[in-house]
C-alpha cells in the first residue's frame, strides 16, 4: 500500500491553506501532520479520505481500491453498547462470525488497557477509555489507511501513550496512519512529519 | 444485510427500557385508532340495526285495484338487488290454544320468505319450517315443541316448533304460529324488507315490478332514526384516527432516529451502506412501532368483537395506518442524507 501526495493545494473559501505539498508514505508508516490551528491538517486529511475537494495536484494510492477508517478527537461510539461490541463490529464488516469477532476484541482491547472495561456502555468510559476503543476498532477493521485527527489531544499521558501504542500496532499490521497532531511528543513518535506553516489570513478549518 | 438486522436488534437490546417505554405508546395508539373506529361505527350499526327493527326499510305491496298479489310474484321479489326478505301470508286462520281454549292465537299460512321479512334477526327463506314470536316463551314453547291448535272447524292440529324468535316488528303482541308453505295462489299483502342502503331503490322497483296501480306502502316509519349510514360512514371522524395515529409513531420514530444521529453517521463510515442503513430503521419501526401497533389494535378488536360493518371500517383504518408507518423509513433516510457524515460525526 502507497499514498503519494504531489503538488498538492487546498482551501477552505476563497482562501488557500496550503500549496505545493509532497509527501509520500507506504504501509507500515506513521505519518504525523504539525501545524498551527487553521493550518489545514484536517482539510488535508479530509483531501486525502475525498471528502474535501482539493484544488490543485494530486492524492494518489496504490492500489486504488483502499479501505480507510477515521479516528476522531472524539470518536463518536455506539453509546449504549459496549466497548467490546463496539470493537466487534468493525470485524463483524469484514464477515468475522460474531462469536471470533467478540473473542478477538476482546485481546485486543485488555491489550489497550481495558481491563475490566469491557462490558461497560461506552458512554460511562473516559475519554481515555473511548479513544483506545476508538483505536482498537481501527485496528479491528484491518483499514489500509487510518486517519485520525487529534486523536490524542485533551487525553492525560498515560492515555495517550496508549492511544499511541494501538496506533503503531496498526501500522505494524499493515496500515498508513495519517495522524493530525499539536503534539510534539506524538510527532516524535511517528516515522515522518509533516509541517503545514500557518496560513496567510484569519481563521481557517482545524 | 443480516448484519444490519443484527445491529438494529442488539441496539434496541441494548436501550430496552426505552424500547419497551416506546412499544407501550405505539401499542396504545394502535388501540386508539381501533377504538375510535370501534366506536363510531359501532354507533352508526346500532343506529342502522334500530331502522331495520323499526321497519324503517321494509314495503307492504298490494296490487293495482287492491288486488292481492301473487305468492309466486311476491317470493321472487328477493332476487331484486337490496331485498333483504320477501314474503306473504297466503292464510290467516284463527285459532285456540289445545291445551288452553280461552287462549286466542292467529295461525298464518305464509310463503317461505316472509319470517325472513318479518323478523329482522333471521337469514334466509324457512320452507315448512314454523316459527312463533317470544310471546309464547311464557308458555313455555321452545324449539322442538309441539304445539296443538284448534281450528275454526274445531279440528285439532298439531305442529312442532322450528324457531322461537324476538318480537316480529310487523305482527305486534299478537299471537302468531306462523307456517312456511309453498307458494301458491295469491297473498294478502307482500311485505318486502330492504337493506337500507338500497330502500329507496328497491320503493321504485317495486312499481315497474307489481306494475301501474300498484300500492306501496312504507311500513312503521320512524323518521328520526331515517339516516343514510352511508352518510355517516363517510363523514365519520374515526377515518382520520390513521392519520393521527401515523404521526404519533413518526414522531416517536423521527425523534428517535435523530437522537441517534452521529451513531447512524458512525454506521456510515464503518461502511454500512444506504440499503443497510434503511434496513436499520425498518426493523427499529418493525419491533418499536409496526407491531406494538397492530398488538394493541388487536388486542382492542379481540375485546370489543366488532360487527361486519365496523370490521370493514377497521381493516380500511388500520391498512392506512400500516401504509403510513411503512413509509416513515423514507422519512428517517431523507433526515440523514442533509448532512455529511464527516459533520455529523464532528457535531456529536
Amino acid at each position: 500500500m502507497q499514498l503519494v501526495v504531489t503538488d498538492l493545494s487546498m482551501g477552505i473559501g476563497g482562501r488557500v491553506l496550503f500549496e505545493g505539498l509532497d509527501f509520500h508514505a507506504q504501509s507500515g508508516e506513521m505519518v504525523a501532520l504539525m501545524g498551527p490551528s487553521g493550518s489545514g491538517k484536517s482539510t488535508l486529511i479530509g483531501g486525502i479520505a475525498g471528502q474535501i475537494p482539493i484544488r490543485k495536484g494530486l492524492v494518489a494510492m496504490e492500489p486504488s481500491e483502499a479501505a480507510i477508517h477515521w479516528v476522531f478527537q472524539s470518536t463518536p461510539l455506539l453509546g449504549r453498547r459496549s466497548g467490546l461490541d463496539n470493537v466487534a463490529l468493525a470485524a463483524e464488516l469484514r464477515g468475522v462470525p460474531r462469536e471470533a469477532a467478540l473473542e478477538d476484541s476482546r485481546g485486543l482491547l485488555l491489550n489497550l488497557g481495558l481491563v475490566g472495561r469491557l462490558e461497560v456502555p461506552s458512554y460511562r468510559l473516559s475519554g481515555g477509555e473511548k479513544q483506545r476503543v476508538a483505536v482498537a476498532r481501527a485496528l479491528m477493521s484491518e483499514a489500509d489507511v487510518i486517519l485520525a485527527d487529534e486523536p490524542t489531544a485533551s487525553l492525560d499521558p498515560d492515555s495517550r501513550a496508549q492511544v499511541l501504542r494501538g496506533m503503531r500496532r496498526a501500522a505494524e499490521t499493515g496500515a498508513i496512519v495519517i495522524l493530525a497532531t499539536h503534539d510534539r511528543w506524538v510527532a516524535e513518535q511517528c516515522d515522518q512529519v509533516i509541517e503545514l506553516l500557518a496560513a496567510p489570513a484569519e481563521g481557517g478549518q482545524d | 444485510m443480516r448484519l444490519a438486522v443484527a445491529e438494529a436488534l442488539r441496539n434496541i437490546w441494548s436501550a430496552r427500557v426505552v424500547a419497551v417505554s416506546l412499544m407501550l405508546v405505539a401499542s396504545l395508539t394502535g388501540a386508539a385508532v381501533a377504538v375510535l373506529t370501534i366506536a363510531e361505527v359501532g354507533r352508526i350499526a346500532l343506529v342502522t340495526k334500530q331502522q331495520e327493527a323499526a321497519g324503517a326499510f321494509a314495503f307492504q305491496v298490494v296490487g293495482p285495484g287492491g288486488n292481492r298479489p301473487s305468492a309466486l310474484g311476491c317470493e321472487a321479489i328477493r332476487a331484486l338487488d337490496g331485498v333483504v326478505g320477501a314474503g306473504g301470508v297466503m292464510q290467516t286462520i284463527p285459532a285456540r290454544f289445545a291445551i288452553q281454549p280461552d287462549v286466542d292465537l292467529r295461525v298464518l299460512s305464509a310463503t317461505p320468505g316472509f319470517a325472513e321479512a318479518a323478523w329482522v334477526d333471521l337469514d334466509g327463506t324457512r320452507a315448512a319450517a314454523v316459527v312463533v314470536g317470544s310471546e309464547f316463551e311464557s308458555l313455555g314453547l321452545t324449539r322442538g315443541s309441539h304445539v296443538g291448535y284448534i281450528g275454526p272447524d274445531g279440528t285439532t292440529k298439531v305442529i312442532e316448533v322450528d324457531l322461537v324468535a324476538d318480537k316480529a316488528w310487523m305482527l305486534g303482541s299478537e299471537r302468531v304460529l306462523v307456517f312456511a308453505a309453498p307458494p301458491t295462489g295469491t297473498v294478502e299483502a307482500c311485505l318486502v324488507r330492504a337493506s337500507p342502503e338500497a330502500a329507496s331503490a328497491v320503493g321504485d322497483a317495486l312499481v315497474g315490478w307489481f306494475g301501474e296501480g300498484t300500492s306501496i306502502q312504507e311500513l312503521l316509519v320512524r323518521t328520526s332514526l331515517m339516516s343514510d349510514p352511508q352518510e355517516f360512514l363517510s363523514a365519520r371522524i374515526s377515518q382520520y384516527g390513521w392519520i393521527a395515529g401515523s404521526l404519533v409513531l413518526a414522531a416517536i420514530l423521527v425523534g428517535r432516529w435523530a437522537a441517534r444521529r452521529a451513531e447512524f453517521a458512525l454506521y456510515r463510515l464503518l461502511g454500512f451502506r444506504e440499503r443497510a442503513l434503511t434496513l436499520m430503521f425498518v426493523v427499529d419501526l418493525l419491533v418499536v412501532c409496526f407491531l406494538p401497533a397492530q398488538l394493541g389494535a388487536t388486542v382492542a378488536i379481540g375485546v370489543s368483537s366488532p360487527d361486519t360493518l365496523t370490521s370493514s371500517a377497521l381493516l380500511v383504518d388500520l391498512l392506512r395506518l400500516d401504509v403510513a408507518m411503512a413509509l416513515i423509513p423514507l422519512l428517517g433516510m431523507l433526515i440523514f442524507s442533509n448532512r455529511s457524515t464527516i459533520d455529523a460525526l464532528k457535531g456529536s
